[in-house]
Parts: C-alpha cells; sequence; structure tokens
C-alpha cells in the first residue's frame, strides 16, 4: 500500500498560488492495529486523538472517515506544526480547529472519490477535503494527517505528514489537501 | 514511513524435517484490498456513486458495501473463501487479478492440500517497525509431490445489499515443492518502517 498527497492552495479569487505534491510517508501505528484486528477478527486497543485507548470496531464503522463539513475530529485534518513524524505519534502536532476565529479553517465535508481505479500497475482512489480561510489573516499550514474510526467511542491518527514547505493560505482563499491510496502489483 | 510485505515460505517433510525456506518482499497487493479499503472510509451501506463493479474471487462482478466482517481473513480449518490461499499457476502478478489462476483446493484427494487454520499475530512497534503477521499451514496427503507456484490473501466483503463476498487482497509467485505427507507454511508480514 502506497499514499501520496497533493497540496493546493488558491488565493480569494480561485488562482492556484502553491501546489505541493510528494509521497507520504505517514502510516502510523494505529493504521497496523486495526488492519490487523480486522484481518483477525480480534479488536485492538487503538490509542484515539485524545490519548484514550479505545478498543476497535471490527465491523461496518472501521476506518469510517466521515463527511460531515466542520467535523475536525475526522477525516482529513491540517496542522500548523512540522515536527518529524514517529512511529508512535497519535495525532497532529498542533491541528488547527474548525472555524472562522484567528488561526482557524473553515472544514468542509470530507470526499472519497470512487470507485477505484486502475493506471497501469496502480488501483487507487482519493480522499480529499477543501479548508476555506475565513479568518481574517494569514494561516500557515505545516502538517497534514488522517483521522479514522476506531469505533463509536473515538478516532484514531492513521496517517500523518509534516510537509517539506510552508504552506501559506490567505484570508479569503482556501487549501485542498488531496491523498491518494494505493495498491501497486 | 512506508508500508512493506514480506512472504516467507518452509516446506517440511512428513517427518517435520525442513526441507526449505525463503522469505522475499511482497510486492502483491492487488485491486480487492483497495476496494476493500475503500468501503471501510466510505462506511456506506449503499455507497452513491456505486462502489463497484469489482470481480469477486468467483469472477462475478460486484458492487461493494461497508463490511461486517471487515478485512477478515482468519479462516477456519478447510475454510477457502478467506484466508491465505496456494495455487499452482505461475502466472505473473497483474493488478486486476481477482484470483488465484490455479488455487489448489482443500482436501487429500490428488492435487489437494489440508488447509489449517490461519494464525496471526500482532508483533507491535519494535524500534522503527510496526509489524504483524499472519500464516496458514498447507498439509499434503495426496499421495504424490505438489508444486506449490502462487499464494495470495482471500477477503471477506460485503455486496449489496448485505452478503458476505470473498476478493483477492494479495498474490505473490513462489516456487516450492512440497513432498507427500509434508507441508507448506506461508507467512504474510505487513510492516511499516519509519
Amino acid at each position: 500500500m502506497k499514499l501520496s498527497y497533493e497540496v493546493i492552495v488558491k488565493d480569494r479569487h480561485g488562482k492556484v498560488i502553491q501546489h505541493l505534491k510528494s509521497k507520504s510517508k505517514s502510516w502510523l501505528k494505529q493504521w497496523n492495529q486495526m488492519i490487523y484486528g480486522g484481518m483477525a477478527g480480534s479488536a485492538q486497543m487503538v490509542t484515539d486523538i485524545t490519548g484514550t485507548d479505545r478498543s476497535q470496531s471490527i465491523t461496518y464503522d472501521l476506518l469510517w472517515i466521515g463527511e460531515t463539513a466542520g467535523d475536525d475530529t475526522i477525516g482529513v485534518v491540517v496542522g500548523s506544526v512540522a515536527t518529524a513524524v514517529t512511529m508512535d505519534d497519535y495525532k497532529l502536532d498542533t491541528q488547527i480547529a474548525h472555524g472562522v476565529g484567528a488561526g482557524q479553517l473553515d472544514h468542509l465535508a470530507n470526499d472519497v472519490i470512487h470507485p477505484p481505479s486502475i493506471n497501469g500497475p496502480t488501483c487507487y482512489f482519493l480522499l480529499t477535503r477543501v479548508f476555506i480561510n475565513s479568518s481574517g489573516g494569514l494561516v500557515v499550514v505545516r502538517e497534514i494527517g488522517i483521522y479514522a474510526r476506531i469505533s463509536s467511542a473515538g478516532n484514531a491518527c492513521i496517517a500523518r505528514d509534516a510537509l517539506t514547505g510552508v504552506v501559506n493560505v490567505p484570508n479569503g482563499g482556501s487549501v485542498t489537501v488531496i491523498y491518494s491510496v494505493k495498491a501497486v502489483a | 514511513m512506508k508500508i512493506t510485505a514480506y512472504i516467507e515460505t518452509k516446506v517440511r517433510d512428513r517427518d517435520g524435517r525442513l526441507l526449505s525456506r525463503h522469505k522475499k518482499i511482497s510486492r502483491s497487493f492487488v485491486q480487492g484490498y483497495n476496494w476493500a479499503v475503500c468501503a471501510q472510509f466510505l462506511a456506506a451501506t449503499n455507497p452513491s456513486p456505486a462502489l463497484g463493479p469489482v470481480p469477486a474471487t468467483s469472477g462475478a462482478d460486484r458492487n461493494l458495501r461497508t463490511c461486517g466482517e471487515a478485512f477478515r481473513i482468519q479462516a477456519n480449518v478447510g475454510q477457502t473463501d478467506r484466508g491465505i490461499r496456494v495455487g499452482t499457476s505461475t502466472t505473473a502478478v497483474a493488478i486486476d487479478q481477482y484470483a488465484l489462476q490455479a488455487p489448489i483446493a482443500h482436501g487429500n484427494g490428488a492435487g489437494q492440500m489440508e488447509h489449517l487454520a490461519t494464525v496471526h499475530n500482532f508483533m507491535g512497534v519494535v524500534g522503527a517497525q510496526c509489524s504483524f503477521w499472519c500464516s496458514r499451514v498447507f498439509v499434503n496427503n495426496s499421495a504424490a509431490q505438489i508444486d506449490v507456484r502462487e499464494a495470495g490473501i482471500y477477503m471477506t466483503v460485503y455486496r449489496i445489499p448485505t452478503a458476505g463476498e470473498s476478493i483477492m487482497a494479495a498474490r505473490d509467485l513462489i516456487s516450492e515443492d512440497v513432498p507427500d505427507g509434508g507441508s507448506v507454511t506461508v507467512t504474510y508480514t505487513i510492516r511499516i518502517v519509519l
């Protein structure tokens, strides 16, 4: 399984002003735990984004990434501090909250663009989210990640990337994060 | 960090003596695994647009939904609709393959092998790695040597409206000659490396 991402910044007129594209190196322990638990049919204790250990679902809602706009506890998330990724990370370092206050970004709905497509030896689908800056000032993004459902009790950080560049989102502009989830034969 | 899969095979004779052992990086995830991940990310009972069609291991095209046994590969003795499977084909792996090309059936008849239950272990974080493995033993009581040339993982998914279905998540080429009375053990290790 491979993961890559794109980060696209637009100004208030919709003009693209920054575009990052990179391989992600970000799968975390929680991802392997939950895949293992599902495969083995043996629920694992998984640390959620608050630092609390939760018994995982092994049924319908396992790994749900949510769709609701305004929910910054699930799906694609962004943050402002690019500390190095470690295996035991269970949340972004400094997450940017949903909202229109200073330093906040308006979180639109997550979108899983499906069904998966095949291109050469790769089968992929996209996970994307748009964040609008209506804060009145510049918002700087330096990390991105994915939060997914452990169970109805909590969500886990399954991937996190510290961006190699600084992403400046101007007031009135937006940042779009696109993850590509790939199986490669 | 990256996810790396390894496949290890061990062949033993009827006395349990190790005859061969091979380990290599698996390059084997095929489309079925990605469809299963996508189904869980969506967590929808009736995704729109449809999550399909994708061929099940039977070859029948299915539309998928979120699964009540998400990613399940745990298999009991003799169970062949999920778990690690082996076969005899040497056809190269392709992303759109949906089944082993020549799967070996469970049994003691000619060309068959007894499928034992899968075994699973989460090894957790060791140094800069986080790993788990799943393993299965196949016993040859067919009265003749069986040449095993492929291995794969069959996984449970759910199709619309609500029914269990088998999908192939991975396939690898291997080369193990299993004598009568002997066995082959296939182990997949999934590892995140920092």
